[in-house]
């Protein structure tokens, strides 16, 4: 017997790539926060940029996340439903709770790390830039058990971010690809090498005038993290992409294409992770790895949440999946990249005085 | 990016309401399986001691899509999205026989009203529920447009209505229900396939006709354990939970208006 299928209208893809960049930006928000935490605890052998780039990409991730996810719903203005409407037994409700607990906590723990830096600026020249001090809200000192308080509470709420993400789409079991822990442990783990990306992004943006380079220590976060993180996701690869029963990933050619850009970006990861001893005193090296460390984080969560919505649940499929030029589509994509961007280049300023210059060497935060 | 402010700005002045709710209520009742219909409200009842369901005798379905197009009339569902259509294939059954035997398979299709839905589970906003007598319906003035339910629903019974925003699909035309009338698609059909009425009224011509028929009856993936509530007589089993064959052209390009 022999099926061929004449009038199948396509399912369309319902979450758009608003999906895929919170995923992004809010996985690399709270995977920056949790070695943030790690950074603090190591103050005297971790340099005070690499912690600014780590607490920046943990507060604008968390930022900028957000309102990519509020650009997936298509009534974005009726968001303050999920807060009128409360619903525990749905994640995604768990989640709206969840979410600006987590960004609040995030740009408090930055903010706390940075007061000194941006209470530097009443020493600038100019009467206007004078006023940035201002936004330390007080004269008075936070203390370093303060800051590692904030840290500590915007790690734990950087895990209730990871479970809520992982579990929303895990619950789902109309598609196995989906309803497996090996999907949450994938974005989870893939998460670190998404934030190792944008810390290296920030790091690079902050003025070279006052920068030290990477302390040994910080290599070593940066370096473990990206092997343990690339390596574990790798091995999950292979263990996610079975279970699909309706056909297998392995022997569809346009999956083979999909999984061997995971599997090999990771790769790429770890291998750059394995050299960046080397590679850090260069800033190319720095840079080929940013970039690799980005891409793979985005390619991980392209596929694993964007193509396994164009695997049909009952018919034949694929319903294949073209990027739009529009807002949902490739200008949305870099409208918010443009965004984190831009909130990078303003907070990395923050750190650029000379009065800043003048308090070096860093007093240890701790 | 001004509106997506907005929304962020609107988001955050809920934060303080809610934020007292979070953790108690939540991690309980998100572990539980027991089955969620979201329908506490007087206004979300129905027919009380009904369940409406449907059976579709696939041996009088010719294909013709009086159906779809019946229901597109009646609920306005956007050019090229639907609330049900018929699915149809080219089946060639295998045999010596020569010219090869080639048949027609139609499969109608529409939201099953299942009984243990899990599109309604997973609503952050309760703006999907099952009403008492089975019917799953969305409250599109209150739907949020996330899509979940989308996603949770195995049958691609539901999408985001383009014109109106937010989740749509079948609802049993409850409201002609309400006024007595069938609903549209089971008023159009040809070959009168398709029969709905109350399984809990022994006495209704679907509960005879699933009664007559109940060794031939099946539905829509089982193994979900979704209990679908569209009941097919006359279904070949290679139907019920994925198709294995070649893909159809989809959405071909029509003339663009
Ligand atoms: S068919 Fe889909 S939309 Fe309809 S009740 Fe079942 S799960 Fe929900
Ligand atoms: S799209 Fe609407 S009905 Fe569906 S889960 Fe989201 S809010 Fe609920």
């Amino acid at each position: 017997m022999n099926i061929t299928e004449i009038l199948i209208p396509a399912q369309e893809v319902a979450w758009l790539p608003w999906a895929v960049q919170y995923f992004f930006y809010i996985g690399a928000s709270y995977a920056a926060a949790i070695l943030f935490l790690v950074a603090l605890f190591f103050s005297r052998q971790t340099t005070h940029h690499f912690r600014v780039a780590l607490a920046l990409t943990m507060a604008i991730g968390a930022i900028v996340g957000p309102l990519a996810l509020t650009g997936d719903l298509h009534q974005p203005g009726r968001a303050w439903h999920f807060y009128f409407h409360v619903t525990p037994w749905s994640w995604m409700s768990l989640g709206s709770f969840f979410l600006p607990l987590f960004s609040g906590l995030s740009v408090l723990t930055a903010w706390l790390y940075l007061r000194r830096d941006i209470a530097a600026w009443q020493f600038s020249e100019s009467p206007w830039l004078r006023k940035v001090a201002l936004l330390t809200l007080g004269q008075w000192q936070s203390t370093p058990k303060q800051l590692l308080m904030a840290a500590s509470l915007t790690a734990l709420s950087g895990l209730s971010i990871a479970i809520y993400t992982g579990a929303e789409i895990s619950v789902i079991a109309s598609r196995p690809l989906w309803h497996q822990p090996a999907s949450a442990l994938l974005w989870f783990t893939s998460a670190f090498v998404g934030a190792i990306g944008f810390t290296l992004l920030t790091w690079t943006l902050l003025p070279n005038a006052t920068k030290p380079a990477l302390s040994c220590a910080d290599r070593n976060i940066i370096q473990r993290t990206s092997v343990i993180a690339a390596t574990l996701a790798l091995v999950l690869v292979p263990i996610w992409a079975s279970n699909n029963p309706s056909f297998s990933l392995f022997a569809d050619p346009v999956w083979l294409i999909n999984l061997t850009l995971m599997a090999a970006s990771l790769l790429v990861c770890i291998g750059l992770a394995l050299l960046f001893g080397v590679l850090a005193t260069r800033e190319f090296g720095v840079i080929a790895m940013l970039v690799c460390s980005l891409l793979c984080a985005w390619i991980i969560r392209w596929v694993t949440i964007l193509e396994v919505q164009t695997i049909a649940r009952f018919d034949v499929g694929d319903f294949a999946y073209q990027l739009p030029a529009g807002s949902a589509g490739w200008l949305g994509i870099i409208g918010i990249f443009g965004l984190w961007l831009a909130l990078a280049l303003i907070a990395s300023e923050l750190i650029n005085t000379k009065a800043t210059a003048a308090r070096q060497p860093q007093a240890p935060q701790q | 990016m001004d509106t997506d402010k907005r929304h962020f700005l609107n988001r955050i002045a809920g934060i303080t309401a809610g934020a007292a709710l979070i953790p108690v209520a939540g991690v309980n009742t998100a572990v539980a399986s027991t089955v969620i219909r979201n329908n506490q409200q007087a206004d979300r009842k129905g027919h009380i001691g009904k369940r409406y369901a449907m059976a579709i005798d696939l041996r009088q379905c010719v294909g013709c899509q009086a159906c779809t197009v019946g229901c597109s009339i009646e609920n306005q569902a956007p050019i090229g999205q639907f609330r049900t259509t018929v699915k149809q294939y080219e089946v060639k059954l295998d045999g010596k026989e020569q010219p090869q035997q080639v048949k027609a398979f139609m499969l109608p299709r529409l939201c099953n009203h299942c009984d243990n839905p899990p599109c309604v589970k997973v609503c952050p906003v309760q703006a999907t529920f099952q009403r008492e007598d089975g019917i799953v319906m969305v409250d599109n003035e209150r739907c949020v447009a996330c899509a979940y339910c989308v996603q949770a629903c195995p049958y691609d019974a539901r999408f985001i209505n383009h014109d109106t925003l937010t989740a749509d699909k079948c609802t049993f035309c409850a409201h002609r229900l309400e006024e007595g009338l069938l609903p549209a698609c089971v008023e159009t059909c040809v070959g009168g396939a398709r029969v709905i009425g109350d399984i809990n009224d022994p006495n209704s011509v679907i509960s005879q006709l699933l009664t007559a028929n109940k060794d031939d009856i099946k539905v829509l993936k089982p193994e979900n354990n979704t209990h679908p509530h569209v009941f097919y007589i006359g279904m070949d089993e290679r139907f019920v939970s994925h198709v294995d064959g070649q893909a159809a052209l989809y959405e071909p390009v029509g003339e663009q208006s």
